[in-house]
């Protein structure tokens, strides 16, 4: 019963690894931009509705629904102000720009809503579902729960949307795409609009189980490794990666030595790396001449 | 602007082309040599710091700048070459062995990391050496008889001739000859085939290995080569702080490299001292800065990382050529004075040449 | 170039039955030919015929899957990729590939690789041994900047340079390793007719001063015509027929090649015509239509770059005929 339970609270972390990664590898695709900052985006959207649920005192649906509207205009407007003169630059460029603004962002969190650990009001806080002699956190399931909600609604947006259509195209071949008349540019910001508001809606799930504080953005780095794990460029790796961690993480932290769990995202990344680097859903090849 | 007749091939090899700049460069040497007369231990102190991050800083700049690798865990070759050379001196090994020691270990573990890089791309690259830096930490951390853990471990302080590293005019002479020494070789690499092959790693792996460039053994030797640059900060280090704790090797560490390399010019040497002087002093300004500014914004917590981050995005998107390529940029506009023109610095833009196909 | 006359020139490469598809593609089938010693030898062949393709397996970026090369009589099917300029082949690129951040020089002297023969601690410590290496390449490298008249961008970085002067440093770079084989894909694209005929002259030059014999896959008729020793027709995969250039220009199966099947869609001369953007299909296309269309081509993969300016190969929409891979 037991491990049922480490199951599901490393299911429900490895939701919230796997939505940072989704969001990641969303920007990935449509752009080959490393966007280290992720994990801070995350935290941003949190804060966000923080101040909209507690200190506002909107209703937690109405907050949520609004980080979402802001968090995009954030991507969007990161997007056209830092991102788009770098495009043409190396690749390690963007990255080392991207972690940049990951430590602009947590001292802005910290200046604006101070470094103590805050608690988002949540309607489910605290309340459990026993099933059988287990018991389960709502905080878990709902995050589980958000997740696939999410995945559904992505999925139906990259397969039936005009929009979504285009960012599939974009992000195969932009000049192709360009031609197609697909506006690629206001598709690569709203690449990143999504892509925010993916992490707001990790961070407003999580909220619950880890509290919101500036340096929660940390939690990105393992979301990296999720989406290696994964297959860098796949959708679905995404989240299969962060579950894989997640889990992973839970059952080692019991079983082994202290501390281990903390790092084991990190071991299963550079084994998958050395096995197999494409990750589990390759997608990635090499270049021809 | 000056134009040297070369009337033998060896004169476009030399490092100095002309006598005008051996001459500043002999100033420079002894200006180095001569400060500590003027300095109290305290400067001197931070000069040596100086010194220890562009060692450092040459190991990331040959990676970074020259074969386009990207590494986020650079503090973790800082702190193998620190935490192997303390060990190696605590079980009484002599200094002149242990600190060789502490570069070649670092050097292989380097060239272990560096073999993951041969099957990816830098992004790949990116994440696995920031997994590769926690990975450390975490043994570092946990591996308490040798590194002491959390507590950490002080460093033993052998000394020759009756002079001793924990002093710091004697570290500041050590430091000073490794760095002239750590330049002059990556600056012999440079004009090398070897580090000819670095460049053209970076630029084109497909046409570097049409060209017969073994990009495996091209990559694992850059990495090594970095790691070991990194490795002899670290011995350096160890001696300057005199107490090696967790702490002093995290993520921010490797940033801090990061910046110093961007910021100095990506892809110089020169660079890479001008970034180490701006990494060495930039907590100084920040922290005279907290005293000045309102305690609302000087007790911001995480301020120091958001002004890393701040300069590194402005540098980024303003002078991706950094401090470096602005220097040239006054340089030249100071020698063509009423002649100059803007467009002569105009920034190259290349488009994004992908390495993937879909 | 200027071949003795008699019995043939001994053969330098030599491949026998190569193939190679990609998914269900037959990029190059069964496709044998030799390249004599001294020799200019041509690749010629609508868009998607798969003579590059050819190089790719000649330079090992690719595995033939079926098929067997030889290099001076020694096997070369298996031999790593980093390992084919030490035989003797270099190459230049369609869309050429320098080290745009180096300057033209420091190209050069990266063509001189192959030629290394000090180790990382004599380079560090820049030993005698490195010195004279150095100056020795240095001088190498000055000769075929003289050759081909590199002397004014001598210092410039690469990436800077004009396209036609890339095609040339290109061509500087593959020469500096002293090549046997000389592999050039494409040179005159993107060339202006000046350029093109300096580049017939250059072509004479090497072949004739250097000793270096050329293979080159070109679209322009005129420069086949006036360097080629030997041309090959290729379509479709497959090689069509090999031998003197006026042969193989009226080959029967040769000309429904260009003419035929493919409708104008290449025919030499009229490529640096071909507006980039043609823009006719994009219409029908914005109305809806599936977008993520996949189509199996694999010209149409190529690169996609954000906003690379330069002619991009296999022009996304402007071709779609061809379904075969321009690799």
């Amino acid at each position: 019963m037991e491990a049922f339970q480490l199951l599901l609270s490393g299911l429900s972390q490895g939701c919230v690894y796997g939505l940072i990664a989704l969001g990641f590898v969303l920007i990935y695709k449509a752009t080959e931009m490393l966007n280290f900052a992720q994990g801070d985006m995350m935290m941003l959207g949190a804060f966000v509705a923080f101040t909209l649920v507690n200190l506002l005192g909107l209703s937690f649906f109405v907050g949520f629904f609004l980080t979402l509207v802001v968090m995009v205009g954030f991507g969007m407007a990161l997007e056209r102000t830092v991102i788009r003169p770098m495009i043409g630059e190396p690749p390690f460029a963007v990255l080392m720009l991207t972690i940049g603004l990951g430590f602009i962002l947590r001292a802005v969190a910290g200046a604006v809503w101070g470094s103590e650990t805050e608690t988002l009001d949540v309607p489910f806080a605290g309340n459990v579902l026993e099933v059988g002699g287990v018991v389960l956190g709502y905080e878990n399931l709902v995050v589980i729960a958000g997740t696939a909600l999410l995945c559904v609604a992505l999925w139906a947006f990259f397969r039936y949307s005009r929009i979504g259509i285009a960012m599939q195209a974009a992000s195969q071949n932009q000049l192709a795409a360009y031609y197609s008349g697909v506006p690629v540019k206001r598709v690569t910001s709203l690449v990143w609009g999504i892509s925010a508001a993916i992490s707001a809606t990790a961070g407003i799930l999580v909220a619950p189980v880890m509290l919101i504080d500036p340096m929660m953005g940390f939690l990105g780095i393992k979301a990296f490794a999720a989406a290696i794990v994964g297959g860098l460029g796949s959708l679905p790796g995404a989240i299969v990666g962060g579950l894989i961690i997640g889990v992973a993480e839970q059952f080692v932290g019991l079983y082994l030595p202290p501390g281990l769990g903390e790092v084991s995202a990190f071991v299963i990344l550079l084994v998958m790396l050395m096995v197999r680097p494409q990750g589990i859903f390759a997608s990635m090849q090499q270049k021809k001449v | 602007m000056r134009f040297v007749l070369t009337t033998h091939y060896g004169q476009d090899v030399n490092l100095f082309r002309h006598n005008g700049q051996r001459f500043w460069y002999a100033l420079l040497a002894v200006g180095a040599v001569a400060a500590p007369l003027f300095l109290n231990a305290f400067y001197v102190g931070e000069l040596v710091l100086v010194f220890i991050w562009a060692v450092a800083g040459i190991g990331l700049m040959l990676l970074v700048g020259y074969t386009g690798l990207v590494s986020l865990g650079h503090a973790a070759f800082l702190a193998i070459g620190a935490y192997c050379h303390a060990v190696l001196l605590g079980y009484g090994v002599p200094f002149a062995l242990s600190a060789p020691i502490a570069v070649a270990f670092t050097a292989l573990v380097g060239a272990l990391v560096g073999i993951p890089a041969l099957r990816m791309t830098g992004v790949y690259l990116a994440i696995a050496t920031l997994a590769f830096e926690r990975i450390v930490a975490y043994v570092i951390e946990h591996w308490e008889p040798v590194t002491g853990g959390l507590r950490g471990m002080s460093v033993p302080q052998p000394e020759f001739f009756g002079l001793s590293l924990a002093d710091s005019y004697v570290l500041y002479y050590f430091s000073l000859g490794v760095l002239a020494a750590g330049l002059f070789a990556a600056a012999n690499l440079l004009r090398s085939p070897m580090g000819r092959a670095f460049i053209a790693v970076r630029d084109s792996e497909i046409s570097a290995e049409s060209m017969g460039v073994h990009l495996a053994r091209t990559k694992t030797t850059a990495f090594a080569v970095s790691a070991a640059f990194t490795g002899l900060a670290g011995v350096l280090l160890a001696h300057r702080i005199g107490y090696l704790a967790p702490d002093a090797f995290t993520v921010q560490t490797s940033i801090q490299l990061l910046l110093l390399v961007v910021v100095g010019g990506l892809g110089s040497l020169h660079g890479v001292v001008f970034g180490a002087i701006f990494v060495g002093y930039l907590p100084q300004v920040i922290a005279l800065a907290r005293d000045v500014l309102p305690s609302a914004v000087g007790q911001i917590p995480g301020l120091e990382l958001g002004v890393f981050g701040a300069i590194l995005v402005l540098f980024l998107v303003f002078e991706p050529l950094g401090l470096y390529g602005r220097w040239l940029k006054i340089r030249s506009w100071l020698s063509q004075f009423p002649l100059y023109r803007k467009a002569t610095h105009k920034r190259q833009k290349s488009y994004l040449r992908t390495e993937r196909v879909h | 170039m200027i071949l003795p006359a008699g019995e043939p020139a001994p053969t330098l490469f030599e491949a026998r039955d190569l193939s190679l598809s990609f998914g269900g593609v037959k990029a190059v089938r069964d496709v044998s030919f030799e390249i004599r010693r001294g020799e200019v030898f041509s690749i010629i062949g609508p868009n998607g015929a798969g003579k590059t393709t050819i190089f790719n397996l000649i330079n090992r970026i690719y595995d033939a899957d079926a098929g067997t090369m030889s290099f001076n009589g020694e096997d070369m099917s298996r031999v790593p990729g980093h390992r084919v300029a030490e035989l003797g082949i270099t190459r230049t690129f369609q869309n050429t590939e320098l080290f745009d951040r180096a300057t033209v020089l420091e190209n050069l002297l990266i063509g001189r690789h192959v030629h290394r023969r000090t180790n990382l601690v004599a380079e560090c410590l820049f030993l005698p041994s490195a010195r004279r290496q150095e100056v020795a390449f240095r001088s190498y490298a000055e000769q075929i900047i003289d050759l081909l008249d590199l002397q004014a961008s001598r210092d410039q970085m690469a990436g800077a340079l004009p396209y036609g002067t890339r095609k040339v440093v290109e061509i500087a770079r593959a020469l500096c390793a002293e090549p046997q084989l000389l592999l050039l894909d494409e040179p005159s694209s993107g060339l202006n007719p000046e350029e093109s005929e300096d580049l017939a002259f250059w072509i004479e030059d090497i072949s004739a001063d250097l000793g270096v014999t050329i293979a080159m896959v070109e679209h322009d008729m005129n420069l086949v015509t006036t360097v080629s020793n030997r041309v090959m027709a290729m379509a479709d995969g497959a090689a069509i027929t090999t031998g003197t250039p006026s042969d193989v220009q009226n080959h029967p199966e040769v000309l429904r090649a260009y003419l035929g099947d493919f409708e104008g869609s290449d025919v030499p001369g009229e490529r640096e015509g071909a507006p980039l953007a043609r823009k006719e299909p994009s219409a029908g296309e914005r109305e809806g239509e599936p977008l993520a269309r996949k189509e199996p081509s694999a010209g149409e993969r190529e690169g996609a770059p954000l906003a690379r300016k330069e002619q991009c190969e296999g022009e996304p929409l402007a071709n779609k005929e061809p379904p075969t891979v321009e690799h």
